[in-house]
């Protein structure tokens, strides 16, 4: 290659032929020339408008230097980030755990559990209450019902009860749920909802370790089943926080102990429905009298043999099916004797304490007074209270 | 763009978006610490509240405990453990010798016992039938009937019992309503309630 084609060459030799005394710098011209490497690649700046392209890049190079070692550092930065944020946010990561204890989620997560299990021991503590209070109550009712029937006065026995349904209703006034934190909103409808949930839970565990006991305490198992119930009763639970029981009228509050006394299922709860199916036949009976006096306004006065009308001599009850059956003899001094009987039935039929009265076969003598008289047997049923029978409004 | 800028720019976005989910991430983070700090002073305040109502819980049951096992004494009276014939039998006998007198009697001329079973509807309780045959007043029919109305209750201490069936019969001059001495005769079949046995015989 001619030595032209590098034109820093013949300077450098001139330089160096100047200098003389440069010995090394000589030596190596020497030697680039014998070696043919082009000066170019070991003095490139001595060129100006080479050297102004060489620096820019440099100047490039430094930059994607430095650009690269920021990316690498922000690159380490959000990888720490990232890793440090999981590993405390991230409940599950349990890696750490040995070394830094429980990470933040987990401690948090941790504390509501502690705090909704302490609520729900307090929740737990007022049904408790709560339910004695009420089978206190329960255990009052019949005594108030006896005095009820028989003194009539039962303004005390009230009075006692107002005060404990007092303290119920403000056990069952309280929420059951508390304010805790948590990363969704949760509603208080929403907030009632678990912990009334979180207390069953409760409730049916321990009923069943109870149960598991090698001689379990039924008794205990009982107020357990109690509690349970009046926290699904919500009907109950309300209709006592809401009561007004400085206001509460007679009526309201015998409905209301019906239903505490109903909510129960204990011994006083199924004699209370047994109790509640009994027919009170003395009231049965003077409802009859009620009935044919319509018809006979001197029924049973001892005047039959005299003015006539009807004499019955016998009654038939069945509690099962609330059938009546009475037999007996009427008589009238004129013709319309099945007129008067049938005065009889529509007056049954039209009461809202019967139904169904019937009579389908008639048939009458005449005496030699010429009274009529015929026998009578009638059937008809009981009518539940609150029962609609269409007869009961037709009038004459 | 040269390559270097694009380097810075990438490294800008990167630690930007680093940033700013390392901000997101520690707001959370500052919350849960602020909540399990708050978490562990509520839980000493519920804590001190459950000990609270653990001692008075603690008083109240026990007296109502007494209460209870002087109410399981009352129940048995009106709901025992078994079908107790015998104590039905003395029952009923010192109702009628109680209302009997001379001028306004009761007398009760038969008694017939059936085989008890389980109440349908109504857990853990069954009935003992029984049938009896009595001539009375119409003044101590009104009294059984209030006798056996009065039944089941914890005041009246008597055995809970119901009416199946009556069959009032009246004398000849039929029924007398404002006779409170009429005699009547009347068949009556009852209950009497016990609790089922939890082993059956």
């Amino acid at each position: 290659m001619p030595k032209e084609d590098t034109p820093q060459i013949p300077e450098l030799q001139s330089d160096s032929q100047v200098g003389n005394s440069t010995g090394i710098l000589a030596q190596l011209l020497a030697q680039a020339n014998e070696t043919k490497v082009a000066p170019t690649v070991v003095f490139p700046f001595l060129d100006d408008s080479q050297s102004f392209v060489d620096s820019s890049v440099e100047t490039e190079m430094a930059k994607r230097k430095i650009g690269k070692a920021l990316i690498v550092f922000a690159l380490a930065a959000a990888v720490a980030t990232v890793a440090f944020f999981y590993s405390q946010l991230n409940p599950n990561f349990t890696f750490l755990d040995d070394l830094t204890g429980p990470n933040i989620s987990s401690r948090f997560e941790a504390g509501n559990l502690e705090l909704k299990d302490r609520q729900t021991k307090i929740n737990m503590l007022n049904f408790r209450a709560a339910r004695l209070l009420l089978d206190e109550v329960n255990s009052g009712i019949d005594a108030y019902q006896y005095q009820k029937r028989v003194a009539d006065s039962t303004s005390l026995l009230a009075d006692n009860f107002k005060l404990t349904l007092g303290s119920v209703q403000k056990i069952l006034s309280q929420k059951l749920g508390m304010d805790f934190y948590s990363t969704k909103p949760v509603s208080i409808e929403e907030r009632e909802t678990l912990f009334e949930s979180l207390l069953k839970t409760q409730i049916t565990k321990e009923r069943t370790a109870l149960l598991n006991d090698k001689q379990p305490n039924i008794a205990q198992v009982r107020i357990y089943d109690n509690m349970l119930r009046l926290v699904q009763n919500k009907a109950l639970r309300n209709r006592i926080s809401s009561a007004d029981f400085g206001k509460i009228s007679p009526e309201d509050l015998d409905s209301l102990l019906a239903a505490i006394r109903n909510d129960g299922t204990d011994e006083l709860a199924s004699i209370g429905k047994i109790r509640s199916k009994r027919i009170d036949w003395a009231q049965i009976i003077l409802d009859i009298h009620a009935v044919t006096s319509k018809a006979d306004p001197h029924y049973g006065q001892g005047l039959f043999k005299t003015v006539g009308g009807f004499q019955y001599s016998s009654y038939k009850f069945n509690s099962d099916n609330g059938s009546i059956s009475i037999s007996g003899i009427t008589k009238w001094a004129d013709n319309k004797l099945f007129s008067l009987i049938m005065e009889l039935i529509d007056n049954i039929n039209q009461s809202s304490k019967f139904k169904n009265a019937s009579f389908p076969s008639m048939a009458k003598n005449q005496d030699e007074n010429g009274d009529f008289s015929s026998s009578v047997s009638l059937e008809f049923e009981l009518q539940s209270s609150g029962e609609t029978d269409p007869k009961d409004f037709v009038t004459k | 763009m040269k390559l270097g800028n694009y380097y810075f720019f990438a490294a800008f976005l990167l630690i930007l978006v680093a940033a700013a989910y390392g901000v997101f991430q520690y707001k959370i983070f500052s919350s849960e610490n602020f909540a399990v700090q708050d978490n562990l002073l509520q839980v000493k305040k519920l804590e001190e509240i459950i000990k609270t109502n653990e001692a008075e819980y603690s008083r109240y049951a026990g007296a109502q405990a007494q209460k209870q096992e002087q109410f399981s004494k009352e129940i048995i009276n009106i709901l025992p453990a078994d079908e107790d014939y015998s104590n039905l039998t003395r029952l009923l006998d010192d109702f009628f010798a109680k209302s009997d007198s001379a001028a306004n009697p009761i007398f009760q001329s038969s008694l017939r016992f059936g085989k008890g079973k389980e109440v349908d509807g109504v857990d853990g309780v069954s009935a003992l039938p029984f049938s009896m045959n009595i001539d009375s007043t119409r003044d101590n029919f009104y009294k059984f009937l209030e006798f056996v109305n009065a039944s089941g209750m914890l005041e009246s201490k008597t055995r809970l019992m119901d009416i199946t069936n009556i069959q009032l019969n009246f004398a000849e001059d039929g029924e007398m309503v404002k006779n409170l001495k009429q005699k009547i005769n009347f068949t009556v079949d009852m209950n009497a309630f016990y609790k089922t046995p939890k082993v059956q015989r």
